[in-house]
């Protein structure tokens, strides 16, 4: 997490210091991306999430008050971005089923993988917003329950039984899908 | 300390869970697209720059401003007061029967009410054999005629 050095960089930026901003961009921008991919609906959108987060970041770190993390507080954007792009896009319905990216093609382990990422993602995207947050920042960002309950900024047995109830759920559907391709 | 963190990231896993560590891999492969730091501090600094410029508010505003004055200056005031619709109040014929404070014998002034005294308006002056047929007329209007 590096808060310290994250809020050196905050003060920075507090000062004017473009440099300062970049390299918190450049620190935070695959996370930030990745995660905003995986609480929008529409998937297609993670890079002007991304980039709405940054830009707020940017104007609003002057009211910064170092009470949290540049972490949190930047993941505490994010989900108000990505809420403000669901209920939009909730106007205007999108198929979710989308088809799985085409970048990596070939016939490895890894595009395997990439086409199953694409099916847990969505069934990640269907939970309950706490519990889909819990599963992306605690297994897929690789997040300690107590830092992600401190993103989350709720306890640390509140992750756990988010995070049951959310893998329950999850291997449910899978078992589902299971089924029925049998 | 890595074998923590393999333990942590590990710990959820069997061979029934739906998350496994290649999925977590290929998750982690994806990043943010080239160049989008660099476009990102461009775009935040000339948004920044566009917010702190007064110029770029403050122009709209003034300029707002001075056309509400030219407005308001240019008024055709005598021309069109003129023709709006006045009431002329008349204090010529106050009836000397209103009281006034020369009763309590220090000034002579009129009260407020006789102050207030509207000279006479033109009325319609109707007899009443006009009124009746006007009022006729007008019941003739607003009841249907019945069909034969």
């Amino acid at each position: 997490m590096q808060s310290d050095t994250d809020a050196a960089l905050a003060r920075r930026i507090q000062n004017g210091d473009e440099a300062a901003f970049a390299l918190l961009v450049e620190r935070y921008q695959d996370r930030i991306f990745r995660l905003a991919k995986g609480m929008l609906y529409n998937a297609g959108g993670a890079e002007d999430a991304a980039q709405e987060v940054f830009l707020r970041a940017y104007t609003g770190l002057g009211r910064f008050r170092f009470g949290s993390s540049v972490y949190t507080w930047l993941f505490s954007t994010l989900r108000n971005v990505c809420r403000e792009c669901n209920r939009r896009d909730a106007r205007a319905p999108l198929a979710l089923d989308r088809e799985p990216s085409d970048d990596l093609a070939d016939p490895s382990r890894h595009a395997i993988a990439s086409e199953r990422l694409e099916q847990v993602m969505q069934r990640v995207r269907e939970l309950p917003a706490r519990q889909r947050d819990v599963v992306l920042l605690r297994i897929f960002e690789g997040l300690s329950v107590s830092e992600t309950a401190k993103v989350l900024r709720c306890r640390e047995g509140t992750v756990k039984v988010h995070l049951h109830r959310a893998m329950k759920v999850l291997k449910s559907l899978g078992d589902a899908e299971a089924v029925e391709i049998t | 300390m890595a074998m923590l963190k393999q333990w942590r990231s590990h710990d959820l896993m069997t061979t029934q869970d739906p998350i496994d560590q290649d999925l977590i891999d290929a998750y982690r492969s994806d990043a943010a697209p080239a160049g989008f730091a660099a476009r990102l501090t461009r775009a935040a600094v000339a948004q920044a720059q566009a917010r702190s410029n007064p110029l770029k508010w403050a122009l709209p505003a003034i300029a707002s401003i001075a056309l509400v004055v030219a407005v308001v200056w240019n008024y055709p005031n005598d021309a069109t007061r003129q023709q709006l619709p006045r009431m002329e109040v008349s204090f010529s014929a106050l009836p000397s029967a209103l009281p006034t404070l020369s009763s309590s014998k220090t000034l002579a002034v009129p009260s407020i009410a006789a102050l207030a005294t509207i000279p006479s308006i033109p009325t319609l002056d109707l007899t009443m054999p006009e009124y009746g047929r006007i009022k006729s007329q007008a019941n003739q209007l607003r009841t249907p005629k019945l069909p034969n």
